[in-house]
């Protein structure tokens, strides 16, 4: 719980207040930013963006940002301005979500290879982020919203302002990719591994 | 996606797992925010006028124009169809300027002047109406009126400033403390019309006269 001085510190843009939420929450920062963006530079990007929103959005609703507690409202702030700037991103986001997600993947689809060998139960972290990386933009940001921070449907579709739809089946397209993605991930894994 | 798929992924462990994740700190991720800041500030900072955001549609350009033309031709038929005239404007505002500049001090009131008018006797009227009778034993009576039109003339000339004159002499009192003003009116000169003399027509001198009466005859 932050005291009222740091908060008004923060508020007249103290550099070392900010300084200070910049070290507690920078951790939890960068491992959103990381699976919210497609690659580590892109995730240092992110967390720049968001923890300078959410600062900006502290100074600007200063007259109740002594009664907010920014320990609960920082981490949703900061998911959310990723997103946007993920979104944001519109090279990526609308080009990439018009390609067929799983095409490459389905070409080198085995039958006869099963995945018996890999335990999904417990998944690598690094794993799971790379696997996460390699989703497409929209995708992406419907499985970290949806599967992982936990927000609902229709709060993922206001989120990244896209009908119900599309994010039911952005979801189905993103959970089918992104176990094919951690496959993939363990047989080059395997494949790294020396003899 | 085929349909042999079967979804594995454990998600509940899997969001476990992203959300207990945390990255160690590193100062080389608050200098490179620093960096980021200052260029956002000084964005910031240089836009210190208000931004007034207008959106110039079609919608606003459009009936912006139209309504510019029309002034524009209101204007022009205004011009056109001048009411008043600028002749009698100029004439009006040469009037005034030069009412303005002509305009004396006011006329003090004139002292009173009593002047003694003269009474003057005032002649009766005299219509002279001659009529004569010419006793005839076929034309009984020829009337002749000769009209003297100079004696009219006389009375009416004089008669007038007669009363004025009887009145101011009789209030002279009034006279001294009211300033009293004696119009004269305006003599018309009339053209002195000779009296129009008629002939009268000459008796003929072989009809008998009126004493000469003819003898009755006797009755038998």
């Amino acid at each position: 719980m932050y005291s009222k001085e740091i908060i008004a510190a923060i508020i007249k843009n103290d550099r070392i207040a900010i300084k200070g939420l910049f070290e507690k929450h920078y951790g939890k920062m960068a491992s959103i930013a990381l699976r919210y963006c497609k690659s580590p530079a892109q995730a240092a990007e992110a967390v720049n963006f968001g923890f300078n929103s959410c600062i900006s959005k502290l100074q600007h609703n200063h007259r109740n940002a002594h009664t907010v507690d920014i320990d609960n409202t920082f981490e949703p702030d900061f998911i959310k301005s990723c997103a946007s700037f993920v979104k944001g991103i519109s090279s990526e986001y609308y080009v990439a979500s018009t390609v067929y997600a799983s095409g490459s993947s389905s070409k080198n689809y085995d039958l006869f290879e099963s995945n018996e060998f890999i335990d999904f139960a417990s998944i690598d972290n690094d794993v799971l982020i790379r696997s996460l990386q390699q989703l497409v933009p929209s995708q992406r940001l419907v499985i970290n919203l949806h599967v992982i921070d936990g927000y609902s449907l229709e709060e993922t579709a206001n989120i990244i302002e896209a009908s119900l739809q599309t994010v039911k089946s952005s979801l189905e397209k993103a959970r089918y990719n992104l176990q094919k993605n951690v496959e993939k991930c363990y047989k080059t894994m395997k494949n790294e591994q020396p003899l | 996606m085929s349909s042999h798929f079967n979804y594995e992924l454990e998600e509940r462990n899997m969001r476990n797992q992203l959300k207990e994740l945390e990255l160690p700190y590193k100062e080389d991720a608050w200098t490179n925010y620093e960096d980021y800041a200052k260029q956002f500030q000084s964005v910031h900072k240089a836009q210190l006028l208000p931004n007034f955001n207008f959106a110039l549609n079609r919608t606003v350009i459009l009936p912006v124009v139209f309504g510019g033309i029309i002034i524009l031709f209101s204007f022009l038929l205004f011009n056109f169809i001048n009411i008043k005239n600028s002749k009698t404007k100029q004439e009006v505002s040469e009037t005034k300027t030069q009412a303005v500049a002509t305009e004396k001090p006011k006329p003090q009131p004139k002292k009173q002047v009593i002047v003694p008018v003269k009474k003057e006797e005032t002649p009766l009227s005299t219509n002279i109406v001659t009529t004569t009778l010419v006793a005839t034993p076929t034309i009984n009576t020829t009337t002749l009126v000769v009209k003297t039109m100079p004696a009219l003339q006389t009375n009416t000339h004089v008669t007038n400033p007669a009363v004025v004159t009887n009145a101011v002499a009789q209030d002279t009192q009034l006279a001294k403390t009211i300033p009293t003003y004696t119009f004269e009116p305006k003599r018309k000169r009339r053209k002195k019309g000779n009296a129009e003399v008629l002939e009268s027509i000459a008796t003929p001198v072989s009809l008998p006269t009126v004493t000469q009466e003819e003898a009755e005859p006797e009755l038998r």
